[in-house]
This record gives structure tokens, sequence and C-alpha cells, in this order.
């Protein structure tokens, strides 16, 4: 009798053990994701904070595109509101994000195409700068945004697998959702000299 | 039924094609700092630039590697440069202090394409905007020519001396590989040890395997270094 209850004891023990590190498991991948989110988000704002600079100096020698201006300023506007806290991460969340995002992304393609007009502006040393420092923050953003669909689908199977799914039933780990693939909405178009 | 074999074979074959194409190459064996997959280079050549950037790694541990590669398998080349940046960890782990000049030659068809990618450790050292120049004025107006060896020469001696003042070697980056390596033939000779105590001949298996700390033995670092997408492209 009192050798069952010490292996049912040790059977818990186990079990406990196996429970706080799947648990603690689950939090290191879960704080990778929230990383990785927080370089996403950096990338993006880094693209937003110079944005001024470069609109700036396109006006400088293309004054009469005022269309184009007001319409980069306006979309950046609302893209500097919809911030996204990792805590709501949800599908439907991200998708917002993203648009409001890649809407930017087509105002600045329309902003560069502008300033293929105007030779003196494509000739100016601070302008060609603003143009590598834009092309360069794209491809930072698609760097970060790979390395965090990744960081969300190592998750996501985690927490999918048994007997780890047990512990999500206890605790509350949501699934992440993933930057969808849109290759032409990031991409701006590629100037020629 | 044979049939059914061979087109169960075509069908997965042809499912696995996509997937092998995405593949980013391995670096070449024994490991070098210029790999020069597309030949755009003379023996004599590599091996100018090879020197070079192997002094400059054993003086300041930062990582400049040169590719030239014939076809980016339908990437674009800032995102084939970060993949195989990171696939390859270029520059030191706590550094992250690697360097990476993409090449893709040109051909008929294609103009020829140039990425300098920076490791995450170098974004300050090396902006956007300077590696742009630097493909503008050292790299462009050299391979237009058909100068590449001077236009590689040329950009990884800019890159060099912006990059010189970030970081420099220390002690501690050249013992981590040599004492692993010793540490890991210590362990397994305790093991073949151990084995062959408890069963005579059953330690047999263990001399098989490849010697995991022999990859690193022709650096002074480990690698693994990351890049974040900093760098310009060009092309010519």
């Amino acid at each position: 009798m009192k050798k069952s209850i010490i292996i049912i004891l040790a059977i818990l023990a186990v079990i406990v053990l196996w429970g706080i590190s799947a648990y603690n498991g689950l939090v290191k991948l879960q704080e990778g994701v929230e990383k990785s989110w927080a370089d996403v988000e950096n990338q993006y704002q880094r693209r937003l904070d110079f944005i001024p600079n470069l609109v700036n100096t396109v006006k400088g020698y293309a004054a009469h595109e005022q269309q184009t201006f007001t319409q980069v300023v306006e979309v950046r506007a609302k893209a500097t509101q919809l911030t996204l806290k990792v805590d709501d991460l949800t599908d439907e969340n991200l998708q917002k994000y993203q648009q409001a995002q890649s809407e930017l992304s087509s105002a600045l393609s329309r902003l560069l195409a502008v300033s293929e007009n105007y030779p003196e502006l494509k000739a100016n040393e601070n302008f060609l700068q603003l143009q590598a420092q834009l092309e360069g923050t794209e491809n930072r953003i698609a760097v970060e945004r790979r390395n965090f669909n990744n960081a969300a689908r190592v998750y996501n199977e985690k927490i999918r697998r048994f007997p780890t799914s047990l512990i999500v039933g206890i605790f509350k780990f949501d699934r992440k959702p993933y930057f969808q693939a849109a290759e032409e909405a990031r991409r701006v178009p590629e100037v020629k000299f | 039924m044979k049939k059914l074999y061979i087109i169960l074979i075509v069908v997965l074959s042809s499912m696995c094609l996509p997937l092998l194409a995405q593949q980013i190459p391995e670096p070449m064996q024994p490991p070098r700092l210029v790999n020069d997959f597309a030949s755009m280079l003379t023996s004599g050549e590599q091996n100018l630039l090879e020197h070079k950037l192997r002094n400059y790694l054993d003086t300041t541990s930062t990582q400049l590697y040169i590719v030239t590669i014939n076809d980016f398998n339908g990437d674009n080349i800032a995102d084939y440069a970060s993949k195989l940046f990171n696939k390859w960890e270029i520059g030191q782990r706590d550094k992250n202090n690697g360097l990476l000049i993409l090449i893709k030659p040109k051909n008929q068809s294609q103009r020829g394409e140039i990425f300098i990618s920076t490791g995450y450790g170098l974004e300050g050292a090396i902006p956007d905007a300077y590696s742009k120049q630097i493909i503008s004025r050292d790299i462009e107006p050299a391979f237009i020519q058909g100068q590449y060896y001077q236009g590689l020469d040329k950009s990884t001696t800019t890159l060099m001396n912006m990059a010189a003042c970030e970081y420099t070697a220390d002690d501690e980056n050249k013992d981590i590989p040599i004492s692993g390596v010793i540490l890991f033939a210590l362990l397994i000779i305790l093991l073949l040890f151990i084995v062959s105590k408890n069963s005579k001949g059953g330690g047999g298996g263990f001399t098989r395997g490849g010697f995991p700390g022999s990859r690193f033995g022709g650096f002074g670092g480990f690698g693994g270094g990351r890049t974040g997408g900093g760098g310009s492209r060009g092309g010519w």
C-alpha cells in the first residue's frame, strides 16, 4: 500500500517537473516572437522617421508635385498612428498593420517615380543618400519580417504539438499570426541612374 | 507496377525541385573568404585577395567575404545576400562584425549586380549611404572596364578602413575554437574509453563520424554573425 503511494507521488512529481520545463520552453519561444516583433517595429519606425527628410529634399527640386507630397504625409500619419502591441497580435490586426505599411510603401514608390522627372534632384548627393537609406530600410524590413515569421512558426508548431498542447490548454498561449508575403507591396522600384 | 513507381518518382522529384532551387550554396572547403563560384578572378587574384582579407581578419576579427555567383534562383540580390550571410554566419557571434560583397557577373541578357551586406554590428561604421558610395566609386567604374580584381581590391580597402575603428581582435576569440576542439577531442577519447571498457570491440562506431571542430580550422573565429539586411546594391 505504501509502495503504491510512493510510485504515484513519483509519477506526479515527474509530470509536474515536465510541466514546468515545457512551460518555460514555451515562455522562451514566446519571448523570441516578441523580440522579433520589436525588431520588425523598429525597422518600420526607422522608415517613418526619415520620410520627412526625404519629402523635404524632393520638395526642394519638385515643388509642383504637391499632390504626391500630401499623399505621402497623410499615409505616413496613418501608419504612425497604427501601432500594434505584441499582446494584440492577431491575424486581423496584423493584416491591418501590414495594409497601412504597404500603403506607405506605394506612396513612397510614387514619390520616387516622380523624382525621376527631375535630373537635378537625381544628381543631388543628399537625395542619393536618402534613397540608399530607404532601400536599405526596405531590405531590413524584409529580413526582420522573415525572422518574425520564422520565430512565430517555431512557436506555433510547438503549441500545437502533443503533449505541449496540454500546457497550452491550462495557461494562455495564443497562436501568432504571420506576415503575408506581399513582395510587390514592399519593393521599392529600382531607380536607374 | 513499375510504371507506377516511375510516375511516383517523377512526381516526387518535381515537387522537390523548387525546394532545391532555393538553396544557398555551402561555403567552399577548406573555408576561405574569397568564394569565387562564378570564376571572375584568376587563381592568383583570388590568392591576393584571400591573403589581404585573412590578414584583416587576424588583426581586427572582422570577417569580410567576397562571393561571386551566377544565379540567385529567382531571389532578388538583397534577399539572397542576407540569406547567404545568415546561413554562413559571417562575422563573430558576439560582435556581428561581418561584411559580404556579393556579385553576380553580367551575361548576355542581364546586367551584373553587386551587393554590399553589413552585419548588425557594422551598421554604424558603414551606413547604407556609404556602402552605396563604395559601390558607385570603387566598384562600378572598374567593373565596367572588366577590371574585377582592381574594383574588389579598392573597395575592400575602403571597407576595411571604415570598419577598422569598430572592432579589434581579442585573444579570447582565437582561444575558443582551439580549446573547444581540444575539449571535444578529450570527450570523444573518454567516451571511446568507456565504451571499449564496457563492451570490447563495440567502440568502433565512434571513430567514423566527422570532426565538427575542423570546419573552423582555417579561421580565427567561429563565425555566428548575423545581418539585419543592411547594405546597398549597384550594378554594371
